[in-house]
């Protein structure tokens, strides 16, 4: 054991609230305010995962979400999560952890062989498997790959848990509340804007929670309580904490995910997570910066640590990393931090600086308290087994190591090579980052959306910087949102210290020292595997991400991206700017898929929609089918029926006396105005201004480049009043094609539109008892074939309800369209079913509805594909040669005409065997030579009218291929069966049924 | 007559013991669209005032003029949506626009409530403060991948529109949407 909780100190923690958790099969005490990180380290727990590739021991390296190591999975069950950070997961009784990556556990993981395999497993890896001995031998040991690949495991059993969506909107939107996040807050509330402030952590103030400076005479952590309780107070101020702003999108909205506090005794459907999409005015980024590392061997050993993750370990947490603990720093604030880890109690036993000269004033403290300062030097590498035991130092020069390292004992390495200013926001907004050579880091470039960054994320290094660029930041959003706002606040003076330029270290090179260096710790791409990526020509950051896998990982190469292109800059010789970096995206930070789905899970999944009658259908046991949002009923199976005895007993039923189907899902849309005629005139392909009141036309429209669009009937109502019947799928697009053709074609025509589909609930009548049925239920109403002709549209009342009724046939029966106020729809539809009852009438579903069209070769969606005309339809008759309709030039296009073309049929299994749709029509008797497709099958059934398995299909040149005998062939089944080429109408091609 | 059936008619009365969020189903005698040729909106909006309130002046767009049991929503400059609960006789000449019958295309829920804008902010992306959304003022959005027209009555009482078939789904995303505050529906019932 070598980390330990201190006696005294931890800004964050409550000691005497103890919380017992478990770590594996460990049982562990940490206490209130500990993250799961601080409290494995105040246990000693230094070994807490093991590497992606090589299984190599790793332990905690930071204390924030740019954590590469220490992934655990979190909870036990179906709600557990794996990959979840320590160090950003806050403590609770009962919290369970389990390590992950390792075989058979943790501190015994045989997969570590892999170790010895390192030769085979450098960049490029993946991608050469593909290129061995040959396809087999991937087929055989890709599933090894695949086995040995990925950290952590998801259950297959649904999450419990709960997750939430929601939108928010805001004047100012600030992410961080570090110093410039704080500074501005104060200043753009006090401007009376609506702000909204996010930070990742559980307790807000970023870096000065750790820090020991002074400002305005009082602790940092004073201050930012201070300045929190003054903001909250404030009615236009929200903060949240523990939520990430993971990603920037277009128009200033800003994705984020509020992690919600947990306990291990929640009940299933506890609020896990709110994912928000934040509309901002205006965002300030004050995303600070990652402390980074550099590159030295054995630098993946637990107990290698970044240093200003060390310190909030030891002032926020009260733990010290280690009894025996060596800093190596390359600038002025791993001299701070190494002060506050002294005045913390942590025992440090020597402080390494490449530097030769370093400020009298940060060396001070430490020699006093009797740290080893080693001015000039740099620790080289480090050495042991499950965590570190010694670090080799070694004199450092001009960028070289000057001799062999003198090696000492520790349990501790901290290390510091500088900051890499946290800009994905900025990045995923648009915005390419720019290098700086003063400070070695990518700073955010130039906005290309309302945003500013603020602090330590635009290269400010001391919080007195941070400060002023946060009011700063306050003060432009002001001058931009509220320009006549005259806000003033005062700037809190910080007593840090300037610093001095750090000197760039980015990796000790190979010579005096052997061993493996990692790049990226999460992904175990070492400085070799950079290299070897830069002598195979993978020189773009780019392509040495892909390459190497830098930076792809959970962790998005926080601490190491920067680091591979030092290298990569190194090896070609060029500097770092020209190398340049990649561009981040979204998400920030790893989000779960539950957050994303928020409550569009189960029966939330998608609303579905419901007809008049839906309860009358699943109380007659029909089987409901989604189409589109719509509930359908598909069939009413009785006693053991299947779906195939059913259609087909209700199908027979229709034709034999009388069924009744619901049809209300069927788009309807109502068309006023002294030009509705004309309107419609232009819209469809056959005519409708001499269409006269009190009857329906049927119709079909095309799309400007003469496809058919849709087809239904139109009913005329009054002089100025249709009513528009579409298909089901299409009432929306016909809707808008609708609106936009009067909005951009034609403005000049006086026409009103609206959906009506769900002021009507619809129901067909259908065969040879319709219309006795419907004389003995409709009221005012004369059903005589004189009264009422066929494409009648005639008014009536049931039971006192008024409805509209249409002699239309969909099944080539004598056929009636009752529609009904939706209200009144199921007592209409029930008054029919009851006077049906001697009858025998049948309810019947979308398969009969199916059967009945297809006998009679009536065209639906199927073969209303968006490829087909009105003559490959066999409907080219009905276009109008005396009139223009939208599509009528484009459909006589090359390319619609002519020889070639996919022409409506019907086909019959010569067999008796179901066809399959989808089919293609071929004319090879061998299923394994075909031949090329001639058309393909399009809708299919068993025909009870003329007991035949018969399809509508597109065939080329089809009409005149009646009676030719082809191959319906579906590979992807075994299927090949024999067909007959026929007319598309199967039954009554007379149509005399129509009278009854 | 039959029994006018609502769309949520026949759904059980739902509460717990919390309740800090109503739902409530109503079921308008008149829901009417009406469009006005844009010369004659002054007229047909006048006479659609005159309806609600002689002294009132004409809705601007996305406002709501509001009386008892009664809505007027100016929903676009032509586009007026009117709602009421008794049965009104809407004067539109032909020469003047159009009326458009929805009394049964639509679901209509009167949501209300201290957590009103969070439960609305759960499934719309339109800022539901009173800033944002003041009370009087009508939009048309989506929730859930539904339609819906919100009308806002006060800062915590709103009704919503959404096609009919609709209904269950609408009322099931808002009784889930509102369980964290205690919720309670009631289905339209009609007098006795």
């Amino acid at each position: 054991m070598t980390s330990y909780r201190l006696e005294n100190g931890g800004r964050e923690i409550r000691r005497d609230r103890r919380l017992l958790f478990r770590f594996d099969d460990r049982v562990l005490t940490g206490v209130q305010g500990d993250t799961l990180a601080s409290a494995l380290l105040a246990n000693g727990e230094m070994l807490v995962g093991r590497s992606f590739k090589y299984h190599r021991p790793r332990g905690i390296f930071s204390a924030g979400a740019e954590e590469p190591n220490a992934l655990v999975n979190l909870g036990d069950g179906p709600g557990s999560r794996p990959n979840t950070s320590a160090t950003m997961t806050a403590l609770y009784e009962g919290l369970a952890a389990r390590s992950q990556n390792a075989w058979p556990r943790l501190e015994f993981d045989l997969m570590a062989v892999n170790g010895l395999l390192s030769p085979l497993f450098g960049a490029g890896f993946y991608y050469k498997t593909f290129m061995g001995p040959g396809r087999k031998a991937w087929m055989f040991y890709e599933r090894f790959i695949r086995r040995a690949a990925g950290m952590g495991e998801l259950g297959l059993a649904p999450d419990p848990d709960r997750y939430e969506k929601l939108t928010a909107h805001c004047d100012v939107l600030i992410v961080g509340s570090g110093p410039a996040g704080l500074m501005a807050a104060r200043h753009v509330v006090k401007a009376g804007l609506n702000v909204m402030m996010l930070d990742e952590h559980a307790r807000p103030g970023g870096q000065l929670r750790g820090r020991l400076e002074q400002i305005d005479g009082q602790d940092a952590d004073a201050f930012v309580d201070q300045t929190i309780a003054d903001l909250t107070a404030a009615e236009n101020f929200r903060l949240m904490t523990g939520t990430t702003a993971f990603g920037y999108f277009d128009d200033n909205v800003i994705g984020a995910l509020e992690h919600l506090p947990q306990t291990a005794t929640a009940p299933d459907g506890r609020l896990a997570e709110r994912s928000w999409r934040i509309h901002a005015k205006q965002v300030i980024i004050a995303t600070g910066a990652h402390e980074r590392p550099y590159i030295f061997h054995g630098n993946d050993l637990p107990g290698v640590m970044l240093l200003g993750a060390a310190r909030d370990y030891a002032v926020r947490h009260g733990v010290a990393v280690g009894r025996n603990v060596v800093i190596c720093t390359n600038n002025d604030a791993g001299w701070l931090a190494a002060g506050a880890l002294v005045a913390a109690g942590v025992r440090i036993a020597a402080i390494a600086d490449p530097r030769v000269n370093v400020r009298p004033e940060l060396i001070a403290p430490l020699k006093d308290a009797g740290v080893e300062v080693l001015p000039g030097e740099l620790v080289v590498a480090a050495k042991g087994g499950r965590h570190v035991r010694r670090v080799g130092i070694a004199t450092w020069r001009d960028g070289r190591q000057m001799g062999g390292a003198r090696w000492r004992d520790c349990d501790a390495v901290l290390v510091s090579g500088g900051f890499t200013p946290t800009v994905h926001l900025c990045a995923q907004a648009g915005s390419a980052p720019v290098f700086d050579d003063r400070l070695q880091a990518f700073l955010p470039g130039e906005a290309s959306q309302d945003w500013i960054a603020a602090g330590a994320v635009q290269g400010a290094e001391t919080t007195a910087a941070c400060l002023e660029a946060g009011q700063a930041a306050g003060m432009a959003t002001v001058r931009r949102l509220a320009p006549r706002k005259r806000t003033r606040t005062t700037l809190p003076v910080a007593d840090d210290v300037t610093f001095d330029p750090l000197m760039p270290v980015y990796e000790v090179p190979d010579g005096h020292q052997k061993g493996k260096k990692f790049v990226d710790l999460q992904h175990d791409v070492t400085a070799a595997d950079v290299r070897l990526a830069a002598r195979e020509g993978y020189t773009s950051v780019e392509h040495l991400k892909r390459y190497t896998t830098l930076g792809m990982a959970g962790d998005q190469g926080k601490t190491s991206n920067i680091l591979g292109m030092a290298i990569m800059a190194d090896a070609r010789g060029i500097g770092l700017a020209e190398v340049g970096t990649t561009r981040y995206r979204q998400p920030y930070t790893p989000v779960t898929v539950g957050a994303l789905a928020g409550r569009n899970v189960g029966p939330h999944l998608r609303p579905v929609r419901k007809t008049p009658m839906h309860d009358w259908h699943v109380a007659a046991g029909a089987d409901m089918l989604t189409v589109g949002p719509w509930m359908r009923p598909q069939v009413y199976r009785r006693d053991d029926e299947n779906v195939y005895d059913a259609y087909v007993r209700e199908a027979k039923a229709v034709r034999a006396g009388v069924g009744m189907v619901d049809v209300s899902t069927l788009g309807k849309i109502e068309v006023q105005g002294p030009d509705a005629a004309e309107f419609l005139n232009r819209l469809y392909a056959n005519g409708f201004k001499k269409l006269p009141v009190g009857k329906a036309r049927y119709g079909a429209m095309l799309r400007e480049d003469g496809i058919v669009m849709d087809d239904g009937t139109t009913w005329r109502l009054a002089e100025n009043r249709f009513l528009v019947t579409t298909t089901t799928a299409n009432a929306g697009p016909v809707m808008t094609h609708m609106e936009y053709a009067l909005a951009v074609h034609w403005p000049e025509l006086k026409v009103h539109l609206a959906s009506v589909t769900e002021q009507w609930a619809g129901m067909a009548v259908s065969g040879p008892k319709s219309r006795d049925l419907l004389a003995g239920v409709v009221d005012d109403l004369d059903f005589s074939d004189d009264a009422f002709p066929f494409m009648g549209v005639r008014h009536g009342s049931v039971d006192g309800v008024p409805v509209m009724v249409a002699r239309l046939s969909f099944s080539g029966e004598l056929a009636y369209e009752v529609y009904a106020p939706s209200d009144y729809g199921l007592a209409v539809w029930q008054a029919i079913w009851d006077a049906g009852q001697e009858m025998d009438i049948v309810a019947y579903g979308t398969e009969a509805l199916g059967t009945l069209r297809i006998e009679k070769g009536h065209v639906a969606g199927p073969e209303l594909n968006g490829r087909t005309t009105l003559d490959d339809l066999g409907l080219g008759r009905m276009a109008s040669k005396i009139k223009p309709y939208v599509g009528s030039v484009m459909k006589d296009r090359d390319g619609l005409t002519g020889d070639g073309r996919l022409q409506l049929v019907g086909v019959v299994s010569t067999n008796r065997t179901a066809l399959k749709a989808g089919s293609h029509l071929v004319a090879g008797a061998d299923p394994k030579a075909p031949g090329d497709s001639q058309g393909h099958v399009t809708s299919t059934t068993y025909s009870p009218a003329i007991d035949a398995y018969v399809a509508l299909a597109l065939l080329q040149d089809g009409r005149a291929r009646h009676g030719e005998e082809l191959y319906a062939t579906f590979p992807l089944r075994d299927l090949h069966m024999r067909v007959k080429v026929v007319d598309p109408v199967f039954f009554d091609r007379d149509g005399s049924r129509l009278n009854g | 007559m039959a029994e006018r059936m609502t769309a949520l008619a026949g759904r059980k009365l739902r509460s717990n013991d919390r309740a800090g969020f109503e739902i409530a189903e109503l079921c308008p005698a008149t829901l009417v669209q009406v469009d006005a040729w844009p010369d004659r909106v002054a007229e047909v909006g006048a006479g659609l005032v005159a309806l609600l309130d002689e002294a009132a002046a004409m809705p601007e767009i996305r406002q709501v003029l509001l009386r008892d049991g009664q809505t007027l929503a100016r929903l676009t400059p032509e586009r007026f949506l009117l709602i009421s609960a008794t049965e009104l006789s809407v004067p539109v000449a032909e020469a003047d626009g159009s009326v458009f019958d929805l009394g049964h295309a639509r679901c209509c829920l009167r949501i209300n409530g201290e957590g009103v804008e969070h439960v609305l902010a759960k499934g719309a992306v339109l800022d539901f403060s009173v800033a944002g959304f003041p009370v009087d003022t009508v939009a048309q959005t989506m929730a859930d991948h539904m339609d819906l027209t919100i009308i806002r009555r006060s800062e915590t009482e709103f009704d919503i529109l959404a096609f009919r078939g609709f209904a269950e789904s609408l009322l099931d995303h808002l009784m889930d949407a509102a369980n964290e505050f205690g919720v309670s529906f009631r289905p339209f019932s009609p007098p006795t």
